[in-house]
């Protein structure tokens, strides 16, 4: 690891001396009465989100009080390493970068329950805890004129006939369909009688239930936007304590019903960086808290600002985590629970298949009927002496991405191009390897400066 | 007629607001870097808009947008070159254009191509923007209407409208959908949280994307295919010096024709959220092939099948802003990320965008125009240019492919499983055309199939199991009896043609 940390490094100054030398000597200047550990490359925060949503903005509005008020010696960037609800970030965090201190991630709420629901090796417990950052919490909105007008008389209806009340939201697993769960389990209602439609976002939840297609609807607070405010939606419960975030919707627990959650959202950094240097990047976060951006952010995104950090940061983790543990054992979800959906998930991967084995029978009969009547001669245009080059274009290009993995971009691509022009019959080698190493290094310095996506 | 004096007094002040030399030149730079990221692979308007935005922090909003939606129209346009001069998408709603284009490229007509996708784009994409000006709000309402089953029946039609039209054997196109709705099932089910074969590997719990699939499919497997000698690609058969520019005027007719249609098709199934260019260029380059005198000259060089799902996929990355300014729902990942952009401004989108911040929104829709201007004027000087790509020798250039291919897939998420995955792609691409099935209907079925699952699993939670629920809504009914008769025509038509 060691030493590909020093490998980038090293290509880093190399390319960036131009870019960083202004930064770096303006950082000299002030930073002197800070801690002992100074970062002297950028610092990297990690979105373990596509780009849009929640936790991208967490991470890029992070970056921008930094940024704004000049916080920071060394430049922040922002990688989004979306998938499986966080757990292909976490972990690459926990794993590939041990004990990296330029390597920062935002997580959340969703990170713990997908870590319990795909029972993940790696979980939040693994990582450096800096600092909890945001906390949101949910509400439930229904078209504006449905029928519910009131909390209690939508909890009434939901108690009365479980099946028919239609929730709409984020997808399986989230905090949406998590505290649906957590909800039901207060008011008894078996787990197996929710009727939860996933949303593959919640503009989409949005929509549907202005469409009248779903009854009611659970998203964050901030995520309804400018539906409630244009009387399209109305909001009637939210899952705070008390009326903190606006006085006209209703809390659960005032209706006597117990359910207070909040959707929290955090930056945690590698494992097993030093004391010193948690402690520069604590203080890096709380200053950017602190700064008058930031709690503009806060201010305008409804978020509550839920600042944690430290070891209290390091205990909330923990009891979260079995809070959740708790929440996706009630509701049965996880690997193998086909729970309550009404088609269970392998309906259709077995349509595709069966679709498949009946395509292969009749295209196996027809070639037997084809070659018994020997009427048509197939795959002409197949020339078979020239399938050597395949295997040998397919080798090299698994080589090339071996390489990619264990050597680095830059060596093994100005190798790469003359081999694989070679293969097509390129007779001028030399120009080639010119092409190939000039390409290199004008994509090193494009993707790394301009689209900021570091290479392999 | 008051609130049409209004929109014109409206989008006159607009264009005061977004039409400064400063803002142009914003316009001009989204424009240049949206082609730039949507010729190479795997990089796409979503994620270089994201890219951008820290260092949109000082500037004025509308500068930024400006800058946004040159970047949204150029990313359309980039992919599209890439598509017809090498057979290579740099975006998946640009697949489609390479049925036609490439063929085009082929004949020495690669000017055309790229003249006929320039004008499609800058069709559809004006008219989307003029809609979004004038009926947005009422749009918006109607497509409310569309709920899961109405969804599902839609992108079934889309699904039986496209799937003949990889090539002769209707067996081998369906095998290569079925197998495309396979791979598009690997990965966590939304609905259930329950990992489906995924072997056990983390690394295929996201599934495999559209855009992985269309590198892998299309880039890699298309470069494997040339690196294998499978085809003389010798770069002296393109007749490049003689490209000309111009077309016959039948075909400026038939490509006009295919501009309206495809721009109706994408504008519309871009203000559905969720559904998005990719789809819109299918569906329009399906229904082209359907009401064409020659459906038989598809796939060897048609200009309509580049005019069609040219126009399309831009009026489709129009028709998206539509949901999310008037509703403050993004449909489209670029549009997400632009809303994550609005709120960084502290504005929000929805109802009362038009009367809070009724100048940027104006300056916006503004600057739309201006983009899609923009998109013909810098573009069309350069086709000349871009047609002599071809004259670089075949090896440099695929092997450049897979490089930027590689390190398309890799800036999605960093990791190099995505690599190997889009390789193993490729492969399966090489095999697949080596045995004679067609392509396009693999990736067909990964952009659909998991859509008609979805809506299709959601309509049964809503109506609690009842299947009456597609017979009962009036849409749906439609779209079905519309299926059953295509269905029903091609059966007859296939037994005509056995006969």
């Amino acid at each position: 690891m060691s030493i590909h940390i020093i490998k980038k490094c090293l290509l880093k100054t190399l390319l960036s001396w131009v870019v960083l030398l202004p930064v770096i000597s303006h950082a000299d200047s002030t930073e002197q009465t800070m801690t002992a550990w100074q970062p002297e490359y950028p610092l990297v925060i990690t979105v373990p989100s596509n780009p849009g949503g929640g936790w991208d903005q967490l991470g890029r509005f992070l970056q921008r009080s930094i940024i704004q008020e000049k916080y920071s010696p060394v430049s922040i960037e922002v990688v989004n390493k979306g998938g499986a609800g966080g757990i292909i970030a976490l972990a690459e965090l926990v794993s590939t970068f041990n004990a990296n201190p330029y390597k920062l991630m935002v997580t959340g709420f969703g990170m713990t329950g997908a870590t319990i629901m795909h029972n993940s090796e790696f979980s939040l417990q693994s990582t450096t805890p800096i600092a909890r950052l945001t906390g949101e919490f949910q509400a439930i909105g229904v078209p504006y004129d449905s029928p519910y007008q009131t909390l209690e008389e939508l909890i009434q209806a939901f108690k009365a006939n479980p099946k028919k009340m239609i929730w709409g939201g984020g997808s399986a697993g989230g905090a949406d369909h998590l505290f649906i769960n957590l909800l039901a389990s207060k008011l008894d209602i078996n787990p197996q009688d929710i009727n939860y439609v996933a949303f593959t976002g919640g503009g989409e939840a949005t929509a549907a239930l202005m469409g009248g297609q779903v009854s009611a609807g659970v998203s964050g607070y901030s995520e309804w936007g400018g539906v409630v405010d244009a009387k399209r939606v109305r909001l009637l419960g939210i899952s705070s304590a008390d009326r903190v975030v606006h006085s006209d919707i209703a809390t659960f627990t005032e209706i006597g019903i117990d359910v207070v959650f909040q959707n929290w959202r955090a930056i945690v950094a590698a494992p097993n960086i030093s004391e010193e240097q948690r402690k520069y990047l604590i203080d890096l976060v709380t200053k950017a808290r602190n700064s008058s951006t930031w709690q503009d952010i806060v201010k305008r995104n409804n978020w509550q600002d839920s600042f944690l950090t430290g070891d209290d940061f390091s205990q909330f983790i923990v009891d979260d985590s079995k809070q959740t543990q708790h929440i996706v054992a009630l509701g049965g979800l996880g690997s193998g629970g086909e729970g309550y959906a009404y088609i269970g998930p392998f309906f259709f991967p077995s349509i595709a298949g069966g679709g498949l084995l009946i395509c292969s029978l009749l295209l196996l009969s027809n070639s037997i009927k084809n070659r018994q009547s020997a009427s048509k001669v197939g795959n002409e245009n197949a020339p078979t002496t020239n399938l050597h080059k395949f295997y040998l274009a397919s080798i090299t290009i698994a080589l090339y991405l071996l390489g990619l993995a264990y050597l680095g971009f830059i060596y093994v691509t100005p190798i790469f191009i003359p081999v694989t022009s070679k293969i097509l019959g390129s007779k001028s080698i030399k120009r080639d390897i010119i092409v190939g190493v000039i390409l290199t290094a004008l994509i090193t310095i494009i993707f790394e400066h301009f689209l900021n996506v570091i290479v392999p | 007629m008051d609130s049409f004096t209004d929109i014109f007094a409206n989008i006159a002040n607009g264009f005061g607001i977004a039409g400064t030399p400063e803002n142009l030149m914003y316009g001009m730079v989204g424009v240049l870097l949206g082609t730039a990221v949507g010729v190479l692979p795997g990089l796409g308007p979503a994620v270089a808009i994201s890219l951008l935005l820290p260092i949109t922090f000082g500037m004025e909003p509308i500068s930024a947008f400006i800058m946004f939606g040159g970047i949204y129209y150029g990313a359309m346009y980039g992919g599209a070159m890439t598509a017809i001069l090498v057979n290579t998408p740099g975006c998946s709603s640009s697949v489609v254009t390479t049925f036609d284009g490439h063929p085009l490229a082929k004949k020495g007509r690669a000017g055309t191509a790229l003249l006929t996708a320039i004008i499609g784009s800058f069709i559809g994409g004006t008219f989307a923007t003029l809609m979004l000006m004038l009926i947005a709000p009422a749009l918006v309402e109607l497509s409310l209407f569309f709920g899961p089953p109405e969804y599902f029946s839609l992108m079934l039609l889309a699904l039986v409208l496209v799937a003949t039209i990889g090539g002769s054997s209707l067996t081998k196109s369906l095998f290569s959908t079925f197998l495309g709705i396979t791979i598009a099932m690997i990965g966590i089910d939304m609905q259930t949280g329950t990992a489906r074969l995924t072997f056990g590997l983390p690394e295929l719990y996201s599934g495999i994307n559209i855009v992985l699939a269309g590198i892998g499919l299309f880039a890699v497997g298309e470069s494997l295919w040339v690196l294998s000698g499978q085809e003389n690609k010798d770069n002296s058969q393109f007749d490049t010096t003689q490209s000309k520019l111009g077309m016959s005027p039948a075909e400026w007719v038939r490509s006009a024709f295919a501009w309206c249609r495809g721009t109706i098709i994408g504008f519309f199934a871009g203000i559905l959220p969720g559904s998005g260019g990719t789809i819109a260029a299918f569906m329009a380059y399906g229904i082209e092939k359907k009401v064409s005198k020659h459906p038989e000259k598809f796939g060897h060089g048609a200009v309509e099948g580049v005019a069609a799902p040219e126009a399309s996929n831009n009026a489709a990355a129009g028709g998206s802003m539509v949901p999310l300014l008037a509703l403050g729902i993004p449909g489209s990942a670029t549009t997400a990320v632009m809303l994550v952009a609005f709120q960084m401004y502290g504005l929000q989108p929805g109802p009362l965008l038009f009367q809070n911040s009724g100048d940027l929104v104006w300056g916006l829709i503004a600057s739309l125009y201006i983009a899609n201007i923009l998109l013909v004027v810098i573009n069309v000087p350069l086709v000349g240019l871009w047609s002599k790509l071809l004259k670089v020798p075949s090896g440099l250039l695929y092997s450049s492919v897979i490089v930027f291919s590689i390190l398309g897939a890799y800036s999605l998420k960093g990791s190099i499983s995505d690599t190997i995955i889009i390789f193993i792609l490729g492969l399966l691409a090489f095999t697949l055309r080596r045995f004679n099935f067609p392509i396009a209907p693999v990736l067909l079925g990964v952009v659909l199939g998991p859509l008609i699952e979805q809506e299709f699993r959601r309509s049964m939670s809503i109506s609690a199991g009842d299947f009456s629920i597609f017979f009962t809504r009036p849409i749906t009914l439609t779209f079905l009896v519309i299926i059953s008769l295509s269905i029903l025509s091609t059966v007859i038509k296939h037994r005509k043609h056995q006969k």
